[in-house]
């Protein structure tokens, strides 16, 4: 069997299943052409995929496999590490890697409450691994760090006129537990409140909210308007959270 | 003239997904109208490196997924975008912003494909900062040597131009070109004693050459009030002169673009059933006759506090004088208007209707031979409730529809909610994906465990 399962290996791959050879040659998608690195497969189990494939064990997909690679018999069984090229009726993906049947093992994942449509979905522990040390890596980039309580939002900056203006709005945080940075016992920072499609994936703090925040200098437009600014998915974090993004030290 | 078919375009691969799936556009070739392109604020549900469009080689009735467009973040995938296949050729084009760039930034991609079944990603033609909301038309002619020439329009507000934002890149050779040098971009906008131009900047191609365009000027600003003007524009030779888009000029001060509206009035980003109001308009010349135009657009006629209206007007003398309303549609949201190979008018219009929680959001096709004098032909194509499902972002339905006509066909687009009720759906629907109709409730791939109601686009054929 081939191919080591590299850290790239994980990344790339978004659909992880373990699948059984159907035939050879052919696509389960229409207008997708066949070669004869053109496999369908039988999935026996989805070990990594969002949500919105979990439940597509027993579904047949097209796999192109990689260019130079061995292509299995019918019957065999393995792990494909894959990344999707077209959906319809069934699905098309492209090989990233293979392993034998039974290598990769897997996690049911239900994630948090603050994901309104959010169903359980299978994830692979090198894949969680994975992003937990992206997201330790990320708070590893900030420049301020505490936890705390928001008591005050005020609106800041123009008018927002265009369908993707940000409309910032500056929050304070009363600061109960400091990780880094030099700050008093409050500090101020610019978000966007907007909840057009460019910038509703950044968190809005709400009043009260309790909070682990990881803060940025403020750069550009927002500079004028706060020192440091909160402009990504994963820079709000619940406090008891310090150990798993690789925090430590810091006081009250 | 019937309904041909209405038709949730999820691909049944993605019975699971739960995504809004708003502001939908829609392509079809006018050289095989068995091949469309539809687009939404739709990302790679997988995480993948690139964005879907959606594509079709049958006319509709079946619709799949392609991952080509570069570029994948969530949850818009490729933020706004696009599409338009040019009449002779059948090359695809498509607008995007690019979300490969930081979310404060806009980046305009304007690419090119010449299979639009192909799973190779999209060339890039055009790569520059600073515009919003591309709207791609395409037009071509024949070349003597027979072969086909294309020539594409893009609308866009581009706001590292500001005040003279309306903005159209084009290209008269845009399939033949291998590089980004043939498109130029060129501002329509030309009073600097604007504040500044709304987002929708919409173009309609006649055969002959001769190319419309309208946007809205900002005159005044007061907080998130503002008060416009809507303006045309027009060139006679495809924008291929010095000075493009100048041949409109308007009667009370000589300036170019002629103001078929005035003192307008709207409260930007207010909200009518969950859907923010950021700017409507539409645009659609007759292909019998180049001189007939039509215009759509929504404000709030009697001021903030009176509801949003999308009027209907009309010129016979390309653009140069105007009807008044010919139709109006009071708290009406993406207007979409095409006209036919008989002159005929289609109108799609999405519009709240009810109060409180009974507010429903009805989708209306309607044809007017004769510019709504006589009752023109409704085709109700769907009504759901507003408040479900609630909204995960803005635009909850879109800042724009699809509308199309080749021949006598229509053919259109829009996005709502995807509840399977088949009253919601008056004259019937198709869906691709899983659904239980009897315990009104969508399925996964497994065809038992329940997938969430969303908003999901739906594609429309009406045949003349």
């Amino acid at each position: 069997m081939a191919d080591a399962v590299t850290a790239d290996v994980i990344s790339r791959a978004k659909f992880v299943i373990m699948a059984t050879v159907q035939s050879l040659g052919r696509s389960t998608v229409a207008d997708i052409p066949s070669d004869d690195h053109t496999v369908v497969f039988t999935i026996d189990q989805v070990l990594h995929a969002p949500a919105v494939l979990a439940r597509s064990a027993g579904m047949e997909i097209t796999v192109q496999l990689a260019a130079g690679s061995d292509v299995p018999a019918v019957g065999d069984q393995m792990t494909l590490f894959t990344t999707p090229v077209a959906y319809g009726k069934s699905i098309a993906v492209a090989e990233v890697g293979r392993a034998a049947a039974g290598t990769a093992e897997s996690s049911t994942i239900t994630a948090g409450s603050s994901a309104r449509r959010s169903r359980p979905r299978p994830t692979l522990d090198a894949a969680h691994q994975l992003e937990e040390e992206q997201l330790r890596a990320h708070a590893a980039e900030a420049d301020v760090i505490v936890a705390g309580r928001v008591v005050r939002l005020e609106k800041a900056g123009d008018p927002p006129l265009g369908e993707h203006d940000p409309d910032w709005w500056v929050a304070t945080i009363a600061v109960d537990h400091w990780v880094r940075g030099a700050v008093a016992d409050t500090v101020r920072f610019v978000f966007p409140n907007s909840s057009d499609v460019h910038w509703v994936n950044v968190p809005k703090p709400a009043p009260g909210e309790v909070g682990l925040w990881l803060l940025h200098q403020a750069a550009g437009e927002a500079a004028g308007l706060a020192d440091y600014s909160l402009t990504d998915t994963y820079d709000v974090h619940r406090p008891h959270e310090l150990d798993r993004l690789g925090l430590g030290g810091g006081g009250s | 003239m019937t309904l041909q078919c209405l038709v949730n375009i999820i691909p049944e691969s993605l019975s699971g997904e739960a995504h809004q799936d708003s502001e939908p556009s829609l392509a079809v070739n006018p050289a095989d109208t068995g091949q469309m392109v539809a687009t939404a604020l739709t990302p790679d549900l997988l995480g993948g490196p690139n964005s879907p469009i959606f594509v079709s080689a049958d006319g509709g009735q079946t619709w799949a997924q392609r991952l080509v467009v570069p570029g994948n973040v969530p949850p818009a995938g490729t933020r706004d975008i696009s599409a338009g296949f040019a009449p002779d050729s059948g090359v695809l084009y498509v607008g995007i912003l690019s979300p490969e760039v930081p979310v404060n930034r806009r980046q305009l991609q304007i690419l090119r494909t010449t299979d639009f079944l192909s799973t190779a990603i999209l060339s890039v033609l055009v790569n520059r900062p600073g515009p919003d909301q591309p709207w791609v038309v395409a037009g071509g002619i024949q070349a003597q040597s027979g072969q086909a020439v294309d020539r594409v329009y893009v609308g866009n507000n581009d706001l590292a131009r500001l005040p003279t934002s309306a903005t159209v890149d084009f290209s008269l050779d845009a399939d033949v070109a291998a590089s980004s040098a043939v498109f130029s971009s060129h501002q329509i906008e030309t009073d600097a004693a604007a504040e500044r131009d709304g987002p929708p900047v919409r173009i309609a191609i006649h055969p002959d050459g001769t190319v419309y365009a309208v946007y809205q000027r900002w005159t005044k600003t007061s907080g998130i009030t503002t008060t416009f003007d809507v303006v045309v524009t027009r060139d006679d030779n495809w924008a291929a002169g010095a000075n493009p888009f100048s041949v409109l000029t308007d009667p009370a001060d000589g300036s170019v673009g002629r103001r078929l509206a005035t003192k307008r009035t709207a409260v930007f980003g207010s909200t009518i059933g969950q859907q923010q109001l950021r700017g409507d308009s539409a645009i659609a010349v007759d292909p019998t006759d180049p001189g007939v135009v039509w215009v759509a657009w929504g404000d709030q006629p009697q001021g903030v506090s009176s509801p949003w209206t999308i009027h209907v007007r009309r010129s016979a003398d390309g653009g140069q004088t105007w009807s008044g309303d010919l139709r109006t549609v009071a708290q009406g949201k993406n207007p979409c208007l095409a006209v036919n190979a008989a002159g005929h008018l289609g109108f799609l219009c999405q519009a709240l209707t009810g109060t409180g929680a009974a507010e429903r959001w009805e989708t209306t096709f309607e044809v007017t031979a004769d510019g709504w004098a006589s009752p023109a032909q409704l085709t109700p194509l769907h009504s759901a409730l507003a408040a479900s499902p609630a909204a995960d972002f803005n635009p909850y339905l879109g800042d724009y529809a699809g509308l199309v006509s080749i021949g006598n066909n229509f053919y259109g687009i829009f996005s709502g909610s995807n509840h399977p009720d088949k009253a919601n759906f008056p004259n019937g629907v198709t869906y691709q994906r899983h659904v239980d109709w009897d315990a009104q409730q969508l399925l996964d791939l497994d065809g038992t465990s329940g997938v969430p109601d969303s908003i999901d686009p739906f594609f429309f054929a009406w045949t003349e």
